[in-house]
């Protein structure tokens, strides 16, 4: 299964009907969607060397917050782009899962699955060496010679 | 004699400063004669007023009934300064900074007060704030954001950090913006804050609507008691 599979399962649980529990896990599968999909496009397309640098083995070791430094980090305006819907889908998505104060609609599950479907289409068109360079220089830029 | 913020269509902000007369900018209030606004910072900083940084901008309590007139014009462009540019607070002598304080939460509002559309903060998140000196870009967020969602409530949170995760800062947007426009307006108020030297914001930052807002709180429309005199 690849990332994208779970933007599938958040618009069947936006229209599972008048439930706001349903809504929180679309807007938290919208994320996982997007995050799984841009972590992969991290870590296939970063240096071997600047992996390394950070203890890098497998995209696993990547982290949610980490990932979207990466995105930040990038010369790239696109790119660089990416990181704030990143960051933007998560927020929501801490709300979603953790925050039992706000509530969630319909409308927000919606707005959520539109920006992962946005988010989807803008990495797919970014060029991926821009992703792993920026994955790198934020690497070499935090991390000291072993 | 209004103060703000507005978007130009480059999407940069542009400052609005206010004058205390037409051709004088508020840059100048350190050099000013007479009234000495050295002198009148001195009184209002010191004898007259409390000034509290909290979570707001800004809040000023006073009662006093000598806050008429020209000193009201005065107080108000001060204020402006401080919302504004705090950064050259410090420059000019005699002053201090105002404190960054979240212990006059039970602060009550007297008869001027200059706030914005934000939600109060949480002790959580003013720590948060505190402890990476994010003071100066958390006011300047306060100003600048609402002019980048106008008509919003907005709210700054910490939220919850997972397992081996940094903690970020939410901007909690509660409107009904369309998800393409809202989208537009979050990158512009992000390339603003980079090209305002407040990186270290950007790099914390979760900028995200939410249709329905919690309740318990009102929105306070901007600078509603100063421009209601």
């Amino acid at each position: 299964v690849d990332g994208k599979c779970f933007l599938g399962t958040a618009q069947f649980l936006q229209n599972s009907g008048n439930d706001e529990a349903a809504y929180r896990s679309a807007v938290s599968r919208a994320y996982y969607a997007c995050f799984l999909e841009a972590r992969k496009a991290a870590f296939s397309n970063c240096s071997l060397n600047a992996r390394t640098r950070a203890h890098i083995r497998n995209e696993r070791k990547i982290g949610h917050t980490v990932l979207i430094h990466y995105f930040r980090n990038s010369s790239n305006r696109a790119v660089q782009s990416l990181g704030d819907d990143l960051a933007s889908l998560i927020g929501s998505r801490q709300d979603a899962d953790y925050n039992m104060i706000v509530t969630i609609t319909a409308d927000d599950a919606k707005n959520a699955i539109d920006d992962a479907k946005t988010f989807l289409t803008d990495l797919s068109a970014v060029p991926k060496a821009e992703i792993g360079q920026a994955m790198a220089s934020y690497i070499f830029q935090t991390h000291r010679t072993p | 004699m209004q103060t703000g913020t507005t978007l130009t269509p480059s999407g940069r902000i542009s400052l609005t400063l206010p004058k205390y007369e037409e051709s004088e900018q508020v840059d100048d209030l350190s050099s000013r004669g007479s009234p000495d606004i050295r002198g009148y910072i001195d009184n209002v900083f010191s004898i007259n007023s409390e000034w509290r940084q909290r979570t707001c901008p800004l809040v000023w309590k006073s009662d006093k009934p000598w806050l008429t007139g020209p000193d009201l014009r005065d107080a108000r462009e001060l204020t402006s300064l401080l919302l504004n540019r705090p950064s050259q607070v410090g420059e000019l002598p005699n002053t201090r900074r105002i404190e960054w304080s979240t212990s006059c939460i039970d602060l009550e509002f007297t008869d001027l007060e200059v706030t914005s559309a934000f939600k109060p903060l949480t002790e959580e998140t003013a720590k948060f704030l505190l402890e990476r000196d994010l003071q100066e870009s958390a006011i300047w967020l306060q100003i600048t954001a609402p002019k980048f969602f106008e008509g919003a409530s907005l709210e700054i949170d910490l939220l919850p950090a997972e397992d081996g995760e940094d903690s970020l800062l939410a901007l909690r947007v509660y409107g009904s913006i369309g998800a393409t426009e809202f989208r537009n307006r979050r990158q512009a108020l992000c390339t603003v804050m980079l090209e305002t030297g407040h990186r270290q914001l950007y790099e914390v930052i979760s900028i995200f609507q939410r249709r329905v807002q919690d309740s318990g709180w009102q929105m306070f429309s901007w600078y509603s008691a100063v421009s209601s005199e």
